[in-house]
């Protein structure tokens, strides 16, 4: 429908034209659906996300200064509603070591090991799980991640780490004990 | 201090690391059985991540965000949404609640002009049709308001088995009537004009349980959906159009019946048009 680059569409919102806004919500809504998906591992609560996340955007496009790419932007948002839709729901799951309620066969993985990988991935504290989805599944460079989550790139690689130590072990079935854990920064252009 | 190369593991395991670094990294892996454990689990578990499919977005996942930022517009933004229309169209189902119709057509339907609309609105009755309100923008454009196909409607029927039969064929009917009358030929112009646009909620919950997860095919476009019983059981039942591909006008409807809760198929029927 739209054409350009994400940067053209952006301003061309800004200067009015609310097709350009369409043109982003068709070129990115997958993805964000994606990470959304993995971040919270249901597909009522990644659609609720994916709406929110184009709001949030709706509100805070005409800030977008341009700085970093659209798409780190778009990224920033994601994961920030998906942290704040994780906090909102713990006071009612208190331990982090529950398994998630998730269908078993919920038809949008394909396979029982992608069910199982899922299921293990919500038991990672989600400061990791969300380095774990931006840079294992979604493919994310170090750098990207690091200007997404507004922090320094050995925090990024650390975290990487620990997230994969905590999934292999999530999958093994075995305690993930006290990971330490830390906040991201709220960093909203 | 923190002996164990922390921040080196990660670009070891992804296979990144410059060669003096690995070497690094592999002096220590070799001494401490802690980070050698590490390295062997977050192998594997990159390894489980990085084969993590793409996960299929429901159908009417653009849709819904769209109409609610659409929505939402109104309110916050100075800019005029040229689309109005959903948001328009979205207060039709909102206001009435026992059939909605929504959908445009070129030709004209005297049935289901806006003002046999109005006047269902203010006296709702079993299986009425409701038309949208014309917006402004529509009134400008010089576009003719009607209300048609995709259609969403609760109703109180309960299909069987049996009734399914006669009625594969009178939507099979309607889907040539709303063809003759400029419903989009193929999937194609369905998908790329306005007819899409006006599938709203509940109608894109219900095809989404329908399609229960399978990867929205845009070669088959919801033409009838409806909320009704199936055997007694809360149903959701979608005629779909379609054909061989999706540049290829329509040859045949599928009606496929699956269960509210569970969106497991209760029926499927299909008829050549």
């Amino acid at each position: 429908m739209d054409s350009g680059t994400d940067e053209e569409l952006v301003r061309r919102f800004v200067d009015g034209d609310s097709d350009a806004f369409t043109g982003l919500v068709e070129r990115h809504h997958a993805r964000v659906y994606n990470i959304a998906f993995r971040m919270l591992g249901g597909r009522e609560d990644a659609l609720d996300a994916a709406q929110d996340v184009f709001l949030t955007c709706l509100r805070k496009l005409r800030g977008f200064r341009g700085q970093s790419a659209f798409t780190t932007w778009l990224h920033r948002v994601t994961v920030n509603v998906c942290l704040d839709t994780i906090r909102r729901r713990r006071p009612e799951k208190p331990s982090g070591d529950e398994l998630p309620e998730i269908p078993v066969a919920d038809p949008s993985d394909s396979t029982a090991q992608a069910v199982d990988v899922q299921r293990a991935l919500l038991r990672v504290p989600e400061d990791f799980r969300t380095v774990l989805v931006l840079h294992d599944v979604q493919g994310q460079p170090y750098e990207t991640i690091a200007e997404i989550l507004g922090a320094p790139i050995g925090t990024v690689k650390s975290r990487l780490h620990r997230g994969r130590v905590a999934l292999g072990k999530a999958l093994r079935g075995e305690h993930l004990g006290a990971l330490p854990t830390s906040n991201v920064e709220e960093t909203m252009e | 201090m923190n002996d164990h190369p922390e921040e080196l593991l990660a670009e070891y395991v992804d296979g990144s690391l410059a060669a003096d670094d690995r070497a690094t990294v592999e002096a220590h892996l070799a001494s401490c059985s802690l980070c050698a454990d590490e390295v062997a689990v977050a192998e594997q578990a990159r390894m489980f991540l990085t084969e993590l499919p793409e996960v299929p977005v429901p159908f009417g996942t653009e849709q819904r965000i769209l109409q609610r930022t659409r929505g939402r517009a109104r309110w916050e933004s100075p800019f005029a949404w040229r689309a109005a229309r959903v948001a328009a169209v979205a207060a039709a189902v909102v206001g009435v609640g026992t059939a909605v119709f929504l959908g445009s057509l070129r030709g004209s339907d005297e049935e289901l002009a806006p003002e046999a609309g109005r006047q269902a609105a203010e006296e709702p009755a079993q299986d009425a049709a409701v038309a949208p309100e014309p917006s402004s923008a529509e009134g400008a454009l010089g576009v003719e308001p009607q209300a048609a196909f995709p259609a969403y409607k609760e109703s109180q029927t309960n299909y069987t088995s049996a009734t399914l039969t006669t009625s594969v064929r009178r939507f099979a009917d309607e889907a040539r009537a709303a063809l003759d009358q400029g419903f989009p030929p193929t999937a194609r112009e369905f998908y790329g004009g306005e007819s899409f646009s006006l599938l709203v909620e509940p109608a894109l919950k219900a095809v989404d349980c329908v399609n229960n997860g399978v990867p929205p095919d845009r070669t088959v476009v919801p033409f009838i959906v409806e909320a009704a019983s199936f055997e007694k059981k809360p149903a959701y039942l979608v005629v779909y159009l379609r054909g061989p591909d999706a540049d290829t006008p329509y040859d045949r409807i599928q009606v496929v019946v699956v269960d509210r809760e569970s969106c497991g198929v209760l029926h499927f029927a299909r008829q050549n048009l």
